[in-house]
């Protein structure tokens, strides 16, 4: 099969920001929300989502500094010299299966939501295999094809994020977001908890398309990074925030998914049948198809570098049905949600304490890649 | 040759399967339920099921209003081809659900949600301890629906509400969204309730007011609320409109209106056209907390019965005056009403506990609209203060020769 190819298969720092923004929103920020409001009083959450985001720039930098002692390395190669061969190989399978169940996990999530509130009627199986499909044709291109997508995609997606934030303005209720500082420890750690989950995802970006990385410039990375990790806090803080000034932190800690409900609110004025949640499930479903295409393309991007002679075609048709079989293994949402639990905890080894061990290491014994 | 042959003929063939869809449904064949009346089923003795089938607390008659989006064109002139814009459908049951999939069997539009406008209850449910909850579950959980549905209660049948045909809007319930929307116009309505709001009293336990429909023959009359108690949401008593007036300047929700104030032997007119409300609570006995209502108001005179210089400072002061003790007199009916023969506090001041002295309300909580009955031993004190900005566009119009 021919395919057109993109003559410039490298990416500067600027497409891997956006790529880290794209990654990170996902399924994530529909249930923050409602986790937040349940662990704090108040409108005090807010103060987990900082910690939270500070915590997880603190890990940017991390991998930041662990990918540019290795420019132009991928990331098997990076932990094959800092750990040596075996370790190596274990540390990128794991990821390759944790990429690969994440993409299923966000299949499956995106699919249940759009049967909840789009297609009544059509099977689960259906429209996650549509979505795979497209996933599957998403990823048969080259990976900067990929992130480049992402940078297409992510100015709608914010502007259709903050007009829905921006057009419940008239149902706000400011003193919904009282009292203040009210929360116990225990409280503003689980909220913390919460927030570091739905953040994840960064490191795996900024490590798996280093070698796609035309010239490290730390300062103008580390200046891009920063700000990806911003604009999501203020995203995270004002989803946070108008869901308990709209639906008081009782209402937002039963609701689901409190920003659909959010978009649902919105009735744009004159029109009998116009509804906004239509738009705002639109750019929705295009963040998770970038976080879900980056996951499936990391994922064979790993067992490429694991198993050399693939082909990137061949393991995309070896692995949609295998993910497929996987995302549709839950039988029940709490069982998916169990899942969402066992993803999340392995993704806090995998994706913060494996490139922090490796930093140590590299740091400790003085190893660095070859400059060009 | 072939094969490029056998590519393409495959290729059409996927675009056939494109164009599948399960949830196509036609607009024409979709039922627009735009309003939901819920009354209290009658005869239950003549039920006609099976003696093993699950039984709810209670049966529900409901009736579903669906707009027929034909008869609701823009062109078209009052029942221009003869087609109505809307149809009603009533069921019992003893779910919601199950009454919407009952009305699917006899309806050629089955029941779709989404522009589900206007839900109204009868009193003779949501007397009964905690239906009101039993009723809205519904209305609440299921995806088709919007918190944004407005809510009403009204005295006797509900259905009836559906029913009213007024010349000027082409569905009753519009109609009834347009009445209800009013509250701008006059303080002696509550302005709207939705479900999402009574969802969030629900969780909180906190007393909470729906407005009133009252059903006449080409009309419907929006006035005075029902008030409901948080803990058990049932019922607890009414407030007529001049006390829906005084819960209105109480909560700070008064868009706009008119207070009289008797001026002389004769009345005056104060248009209110702004509003700012705070509470203050004395929290040193904690026991008998003392609650102040601080009620400003800005407004116009725009009719005064009696002539008098109205360009005088003392006049001014003198009609404020009179106005402060009309508004405080009205609010001080309201709360009577409230502490003594409701005992629930809908004035919002267990809200502005538990947002400002949160570890006294986590103390009280329970003992303020049940146990102790600590909102009905609080004093509550209003004062008003309103302000005449401009008394209209000319001084006097007649002079009093004596």
């Amino acid at each position: 099969m021919k395919s057109f190819e993109y003559g410039d298969p490298e990416i500067g720092h600027k497409e891997l920001a956006y790529s880290i923004l794209s990654m990170i929103l996902g399924i994530g920020i529909l249930a923050l929300p409602r986790m937040l409001a349940g662990g704090t009083k108040g409108s005090d959450g807010w103060i987990s989502i900082l910690l939270g985001g500070l915590i997880s720039l603190a890990f940017v930098l991390v991998s930041m500094r662990l990918a540019s002692r290795f420019p132009r390395k991928s990331y098997y190669l990076m932990a094959h010299s800092i750990v040596g061969k075996k370790a190596a190989m274990i540390i990128i399978f794991l990821l390759a299966v944790y990429n690969l169940s994440f993409c299923a996990y966000e299949t499956r999530a995106v699919s249940v939501i759009a049967r909840t509130y789009l297609f009544d009627k059509t099977p689960l199986e259906v429209i996650v295999l549509t979505f795979l499909l497209v996933l599957v044709y998403g990823v048969s291109g080259s990976s900067a094809d990929l992130l480049r997508l992402n940078m297409m995609f992510m100015p709608v997606v914010f502007t259709i994020a903050v007009l829905v934030v921006v057009m419940n303005y008239g149902f706000f209720e400011l003193k919904n977001l009282k009292p203040f500082f009210t929360t116990n420890v225990k409280g503003y750690l689980t909220g913390t908890k919460y927030t570091v989950f739905s953040y994840l995802g960064y490191s795996l970006v900024i490590l798996f398309y280093n070698p796609l990385v035309r010239q490290h410039k730390p300062k103008q990375a580390l200046k891009l990074y920063t700000w990806s990790m911003i604009l999501i806090l203020i995203l995270y803080q004002a989803f946070f925030l108008a869901s308990l000034a709209v639906f008081t932190r009782d209402g937002t800690a039963q609701i689901i998914h409190p920003p659909i409900e959010l978009a649902k609110q919105i009735e744009v004025p004159g029109h009998f049948f116009e509804r906004f949640e239509s738009l705002f499930f639109t750019i929705w479903v295009m963040t998770v198809f970038n976080t879900a295409a980056m996951s499936l393309d990391m994922g064979i991007l790993a067992l490429r570098s694991l198993f050399k002679k693939t082909k990137r075609l061949q393991l995309v048709f070896i692995l949609s049905p295998i993910i497929f079989t996987a995302s549709m293994a839950p039988p029940r949402q709490i069982t998916y949600f169990k899942a969402e639990q066992i993803l999340a905890y392995t993704g806090i080894f995998l994706c913060m304490v494996i490139p922090l061990a490796l930093l140590m290491i590299a740091k400790a014994r003085g190893i660095k890649g070859d400059a060009q | 040759m072939l094969n490029k042959f056998c590519l393409s003929l495959l290729s059409l063939l996927f675009t056939l399967l494109a164009a599948g869809c399960w949830d196509r449904v036609e607009i024409e064949d979709r039922g627009f339920v735009v309003g939901v009346a819920i009354d209290k089923a009658k005869d239950e003795e003549n039920v006609a099921e099976s003696k093993g089938r699950p039984k709810g607390k209670r049966r529900y008659l409901v009736t579903y209003q669906i707009a027929i989006p034909g008869g609701l064109g823009a062109g078209a002139a009052e029942g221009g081809d003869g087609t109505k814009a809307f149809f009603n459908l009533t069921s019992e049951g003893y779910a919601m659900m199950e009454i919407n999939r009952i009305l699917s069997s006899r309806s050629s539009r089955p029941p779709y949600m989404e522009h589900l406008k206007l839900i109204i209850i009868s009193d003779e449910i949501v007397k009964e301890t905690r239906a009101f909850q039993d009723i809205l579950d519904f209305y609440i959980r299921d995806p088709e629906m919007r918190r944004g549905t407005y809510l009403a209660v009204t005295k006797g049948k509900a259905k009836d509400v559906l029913e009213v045909e007024n010349p000027s809007e082409k569905l009753p319930v519009l109609y009834l969204i347009s009445v209800m929307d009013n509250n701008e116009e006059t303080g002696r309505m509550h302005e709207p309730v939705l479900i999402g709001d009574i969802h969030e009293h629900l969780l909180s336990g906190t007393g909470f007011v729906v407005p009133r429909l009252i059903p006449q023959k080409y009309e419907v009359k929006s006035a005075g609320v029902a008030a409901f108690r948080g803990h058990d949401n049932r019922l607890a008593g009414w407030l007529d409109e001049e006390e829906t007036e005084g819960l209105n300047f109480l909560t700070g929700k008064i868009k706009g209106g008119i207070t009289i104030a008797k001026l002389g032997d004769n009345l005056l007119l104060y248009d209110i056209k702004n509003i700012r409300q705070k509470i203050k609570v004395d929290t040193t006995d904690k026991q008998k907390l003392k609650v102040t209502f601080d009620i400003k108001l800005e407004g116009m005179l725009h009719e005064t019965l009696e002539t008098e210089d109205v360009l005088m400072r003392s006049t001014l002061d003198k009609i404020q005056k009179l106005i402060d003790e009309e508004i405080e007199r009205i609010c001080n009916n309201t709360i009577e009403k409230l502490q003594k023969h409701y005992k629930i506090d809908v004035l919002g001041i267990a809200e502005y506990l538990a947002a400002d002295h949160p570890h006294l309300w986590e103390n009280i909580k329970k003992d303020w609209n049940e146990g102790k009955h600590l909102f009905s031993k609080a004093t509550i004190e209003v004062k008003s203060n309103a302000l005449i900005r401009n008394a209209g566009i000319v001084n006097q119009t007649e002079k009093q020769f004596d």
